[in-house]
């Protein structure tokens, strides 16, 4: 009976230790789990806070934009009014204004796309995996990219298009005055 | 004496008139050139207006101002870069 309490004896110490240590470590996983997930949470506001930031410059630039291309459009409707009832041919420029002002419309329609993208993302930036943060970051970049491929467009279409037209009505003789 | 009188005042009369008469051609003659602004004729003989050349020329400045005043730039992907989004 001795002989089996001193064989059991070391046995049960061992297993006590061991399950202090556990514990011990259990306790400490858990307390490096709650910080890297504080750690998580801050650095997902700080993010949501950035892309609030460049949401709203975002829609300073993009009102900047669309106010410069509507004065511009204004100003060659008007020029187009003025020349057409003095009897030049005006065809030309009227048409280029209807596809400058579709230019402008699609501009406008991408870069809502683009911003609800934003606002998703922004959503994502809590909360949710970086998988999935990272995917919509790519899209909403590939939104972006389209965005400012329309802005160059409208501009490229004045240049070459609309500026030249004007050119060529300036040289034009009317047919009536 | 009297004779010589009424030709001096005859004479007056029509040298006014003629005067006021010219003096109207004159107006006319150069209201009509002053103000219309026309320029060279075109080859089909009709008269291109110079006032409206002076319009396109400044309207296309204004134009190129307007839109450079805006730069696509604006929406570059720099703008939606990982340092832009402190990641």
């Amino acid at each position: 009976m001795r002989r089996i309490a001193l064989t059991l004896a070391p046995i049960i110490l061992c297993l006590c230790l061991c399950g202090q240590v556990a514990l011990a470590q259990g306790q400490q996983e858990q307390q490096g789990e709650g910080r890297a997930g504080k750690w998580l949470e801050q650095r997902g506001e700080m993010l949501q806070q950035r892309i609030e930031l460049l949401i709203a410059r975002f829609e300073n630039n993009k009102e900047r934009h669309v106010e410069a291309y509507n004065r511009a459009k204004e100003k060659v409707k008007q020029l187009l009014e003025s020349l057409q009832a003095k009897g030049y041919d005006v065809s030309k420029l009227a048409q280029d204004l209807q596809t400058w002002d579709a230019m402008i419309v699609k501009f406008a329609q991408d870069y809502a796309a683009f911003i609800s993208k934003l606002k998703e993302l922004s959503e994502l930036a809590v909360g949710d995996s970086e998988g999935r943060f990272r995917a919509g970051l790519q899209e909403a970049r590939q939104l972006l990219r389209q965005v400012q491929q329309d802005a160059l467009d409208i501009r490229l279409y004045y240049q070459q298009t609309i500026r030249s037209d004007i050119q060529g009505l300036r040289d034009q003789v009317p047919e009536s005055a | 004496m009297r004779k010589i009188h009424s030709r001096c005042g005859r004479a007056l009369a029509v040298a006014s008139v003629s005067l006021l008469l010219s003096l109207c051609m004159l107006a006319v003659s150069c209201g009509g050139r002053g103000t219309e602004g026309k320029g060279g004729k075109g080859t089909n003989g009709a008269e291109v207006n110079v006032s409206d050349q002076g319009d396109v020329d400044a309207l296309l400045e204004d134009l190129d101002a307007i839109v450079n005043s805006v730069d696509p730039a604006d929406f570059s992907q720099n703008q939606l870069s990982d340092s832009e989004l402190g990641l």
